[in-house]
């Protein structure tokens, strides 16, 4: 079987700025919550490995962006570090303004589309201790620092995404305990959530106010949830589980549309947060309409609470359904993500019907692995065959979703390189190429050759 | 010194395994043998099946079962068990497949001439899919077709199975189907689950009655899986809990067909807690006449059961769990391929119960056994695979068996889960359990270390430790 893709399919992957850059401490950047949370308690971070151990993109980016021409990348992402471009939140910094462009051209010169990142869960700490998003201030720091992307970048940036996985920013800081202020606040949550909304409102006005070359849009990590069964119980779980998790971000963002199923389900729980009319306005007149980043890597399986809950206990988004462990799952069991290639199917699809088939990238797909130098071959290259059939079981579905109508238009995988990752580490590795932390040495994973011939070959035969 | 014990079993005690027709036939699509639910939940959901391997990648009995009867009679087996696959007998559920029986006969003829006693099951987790369809045992109106099936293998094999077995673990059959989302039509269903029991337990009453009226040779039982359940402590609650998961996975069955008395608190519960159920006129009579004098166990693991530690969300679903939690009991001895606890003792506990509450039925272990992942680990520099932990395992529990035939229960065969490594419903060949290692690439067929000592102690009649 062929499996052709569209004439100008992108294909590429991806990194992100706290993972690669490095030098935390030079060219004027200040510190992240990622700083602050390793500083306080950096015995929570595998091996107790910080934000500053990992690449040093900061010095070496141009030897990157020719092993990503060297496996004929065509598209590539990463993002701006606020806490560099602005250290002071406000003031731009001339420094890091050469730094990033350099590093722009350095993978635009060799042909690749970029696509860039503005927030990407690494707010300074000194906005984060004015409360982050939950502070109105910061709010209209983000816009003036969103404009400021755009007028010094855009002729270097082919897609403009103002968040990654912006409910996943929400529950590392607010709800889960995995990034500094690490603050179980549920409603404090909601309430950031709807500031960023708002956020994000602001800076497409920003984009907005110039004539601009590039497309814009956000990177959603959502996938089409299943329920376990269709009891009422079950289908009101998932539901619960899509505003909660999906909708929240979503229908604003895409839409311009504060979903009303959500409030209401908020209110219910004394949760709603506090909007006002000039805002639902701006969200409305400042949805996205050029593209959607998609990060999908398992399925959400989802039935009702088989218990009732503390009522003394604070809310949390388990407190509105379980997890479905089903039967027979396939499990990376590495990473502990079940495995189940027809999601990008189903969630293009489900974009394309309820949001007007916007032009989607795969932005994020990959799987992560522990302890890979188990793969090697004799030559010393990590056989990593298991990645080569997780992507193409993907890429399959993905291909089956575009001849049936979906507007997917490129496939990034996750990641580029093995690189620092905010919930652990270097612990599981998702890179095309492996990267030895101690010694800096890079090597090409089976999975980098596979990807080049297929970028080549604009897909593949299986 | 210490004098080894010597346990020497009662005369004529059958030594043997066991296998089932869908985990050893092959041949899914072949000479007109029509869908089951397996063949159907794979076609929706391959990527469910560990390995991706379907009903259709085992073993090929359909064309090379005589092979397998002499490697049974190999190891001195004087005693085997399969079943007939409904959908291969009567692909449209009234004519008989004449290629189907030629089939089974040969089969049953390949193990009876080599001197086994022959036990077959007739439904086996393997619901024809039309049938399924149309609601399987949920619906009343597929007992008669049920009825007239087994009926069929009566007049077509009579004189070849020394025991007839209706069901094999029936209940796992309605958790599969209508609770654990493991097999087609994956439902999730209170009302439906227990539906099929009380239609399950109905059938089986009017098979028995078919077959005692019909004179035919053999003996007719069902084979129950029995892992006897021992509550958390004496606290009511425990107790409590400990009473309705029997009521609801062992007594639902086990009364109405050993003793003929359709439990009237079974009945009760479940209505209570939203299943409707139809006992129709004469069904009681019927149920309370036909009642089995012979009995299959499946016997692996003891339920450690307690009370649920909070309260249920009154909008989930009813379900199977919703009215106790398992017990994880320190110390207790696992067999951590399979997550199964391992407690040799509750052999004893379940064939006492069996002999103190149900009359002494005759009775048969018809599975016991350990299920081990990636066994090739344990070959010898020949190959061989050493299971001791195998051997260790059938030892303790046989240890428990005798005790309980000193003790009066009239136990009169064990067959070990399985003959040959083979596909098994819910994990497929993840976890192996047989005498014969077999080599799924390749067809390979090679002994371990326990059929050699199987041998041994079936020809002794019993072991010395």
């Amino acid at each position: 079987m062929k499996y052709n893709f569209p004439e100008g399919f992108k294909w590429g992957s991806a990194v992100w700025a706290l993972g690669t850059e490095g030098a935390l401490h030079k060219g004027g950047r200040v510190p992240t919550v990622f700083d602050e949370y390793y500083r306080i308690a950096p015995e929570r971070f595998y091996n107790q490995v910080g934000p500053g151990e990992t690449l040093n993109w900061y010095e070496d980016y141009d030897k990157y962006a020719r092993l990503a021409q060297e496996i004929s990348h065509n598209s590539f992402r990463t993002s701006i570090l606020w806490a560099r471009l602005m250290p002071d939140g406000k003031t731009v910094n001339p420094e890091a303004v050469e730094f990033y462009r350099d590093l722009f051209k350095s993978f635009k010169d060799r042909g690749m589309e970029l696509s860039i990142v503005l927030y990407w869960f690494d707010m300074p700490l000194h906005l984060e201790e004015k409360g982050g998003f939950h502070s109105r201030e910061v709010v209209d720091l983000f816009e003036n620092y969103c404009e400021q992307c755009f007028d010094l970048f855009d002729d270097l940036v082919d897609i403009w995404y103002i968040y990654n996985e912006p409910i996943v920013d929400v529950e590392i800081k607010y709800l889960n305990d995995t990034c500094y202020p690490n603050i179980v606040d549920f409603k404090m949550a909601q309430q950031v959530i709807y500031n960023m909304v708002v956020a994000h409102a602001k800076g497409m006005r920003a984009y907005k106010k110039k004539q601009r070359n590039s497309k814009i849009g956000s990177v959603m990590n959502i996938s089409q949830p299943y329920p376990r069964s269709n009891h009422p119980s079950d289908l009101k779980a998932k539901r619960n589980f899509e505003l909660l998790y999906i909708l929240c971000f979503l229908d604003p963002l895409y839409k311009g549309e504060i979903n009303p199923e959500w409030l209401q389900l908020l209110e219910e729980h004394n949760a709603a947060p506090i909007t006002n009319e000039d805002n639902i306005k701006l969200i409305k007149e400042n949805k996205i309409e050029d593209i959607m980043g998609l990060n999908i890597y398992f399925p959400e399986r989802i039935k009702c609470k088989e218990y009732l809950i503390n009522p003394e206990a604070p809310l949390t988004f388990e407190s509105f359904y379980d997890h479905y462990v089903m039967h027979g799952r396939q499990m990376n069991t590495d990473r502990g993500w079940e495995i189940y290639p027809k999601i990008m199917y189903d969630t293009l699809m489900w974009i394309k019907e309820d949001y007007g088939n916007i032009e989607t990238r795969i932005t994020e797909n990959g799987m992560g692995i522990q302890d890979e130098y188990r793969f090697r071959d004799v030559h010393g290259q990590i056989q990593d065959d298991y990645r080569i059939d997780y992507v193409k079981k993907h890429l399959i579905y993905a291909q089956k979703a575009i001849e049936d109508g979906a507007n997917l238009t490129g496939y990034n995988m996750w990641s580029f390189i093995d690189l620092w990752s905010p919930s652990n580490q270097f612990k599981n590795c998702y890179g095309f190429y492996e990267y030895d932390l101690q010694s800096g040495e890079v090597k090409k994973k089976k999975s980098a050759d596979w990807f080049k011939q297929i970028t080549e070959d604009n897909g593949f035969n299986e | 010194m210490v004098n080894n014990m010597k346990y020497e079993f009662p005369k004529d005690f059958k030594w043997g395994s066991a296998v089932w027709a869908q985990g050893t036939e092959g041949a899914f699509d072949k000479d007109g043998k029509a869908p089951t639910v397996w063949d159907e939940y794979y076609r929706l959901s391959p990527e469910r099946f560990y390995n991706e391997i379907g009903p259709s990648e085992t073993l090929n009995w359909y064309e090379d079962y005589d092979k397998f009867a002499q490697l049974a009679q190999d190891i001195g087996h004087n005693s085997f068990r399969t079943s007939i696959l409904w959908a291969r007998l009567l692909p449209d559920g009234k004519n008989v497949n004449q290629k189907a029986v030629e089939f089974y006969r040969n089969m049953f003829k390949s193990f009876k001439d080599r001197g086994m006693e022959l036990s077959i099951v007739l439904y086996w987790f393997d619901m024809p899919l039309f049938y399924e369809k149309q609601g399987g045992f949920t619906n009343r109106e597929v007992i008669d077709p049920f009825v007239y099936y087994c009926e069929k293998c009566f007049e077509l094999f009579d004189g070849l199975v020394d025991i007839w077995y209706i069901y094999n673990e029936p209940i796992v059959d309605v958790m599969f189907k209508y609770q654990n989302d493991m097999c087609y039509p994956n439902l999730l269903d209170w009302n439906l689950a227990n539906n099929a029991i009380y239609h399950m337990v109905v059938a089986h009453a009017k098979v028995v009655e078919k077959f005692n009226k019909g004179n035919y040779l053999g003996k007719i039982g069902s084979v129950l899986n029995h892992g006897h359940i021992y509550p958390r402590s004496q606290h009511p609650a425990d107790l409590k809990a400990k009473h309705t998961l029997e009521l609801m996975i062992q007594l639902c069955y086990e009364e109405p067909l050993l003793l003929g008395e359709l439990s009237e608190e079974w009945l009760n519960f479940v209505k209570e807690n939203g299943a409707e159920i139809d006992v129709r006129e004469g069904d009681v009579e019927l149920i309370a006449n036909n009642p089995i004098k012979v009995l299959g166990l499946n016997i692996y693991s003891p339920e450690r059961v307690k009370c649920l530690n909070y309260q249920l969300n009154p909008e989930a679903p009813i379900s199977f769990d919703s009215f106790s939690e398992p017990y994880i009991m320190h110390g207790r001895q696992m067999n951590s391929d399979r997550g199964w606890e391992i407690y040799p003792k509750c052999l004893y506990d379940t064939l006492m119960l069996m002999k103190n509450k149900y009359g002494n039925p005759e009775m048969r272990i018809t599975e016991n056994g350990m299920g081990i992942q990636d066994e090739y680990r344990f070959k010898n520099k020949d190959g061989q695979i050493q299971d001791d932990y195998r051997i260790d395992y059938v030892k303790k529990h046989l240890i428990w068996a005798y005790q309980a035939i000193q003790d009066g229960a009239k136990l009169v065969g064990y067959n070990m889960w399985s003959f040959i490594d083979l596909w098994s419903p819910s994990n497929q060949f993840k976890n192996c359990y047989g005498f014969y290692e077999y080599d799924l690439e390749t067809g390979e067929t090679k002994r371990k270390k326990s059929a050699d000592w199987f041998e041994k102690i079936t020809s002794e009649n019993g072991f010395e430790e």
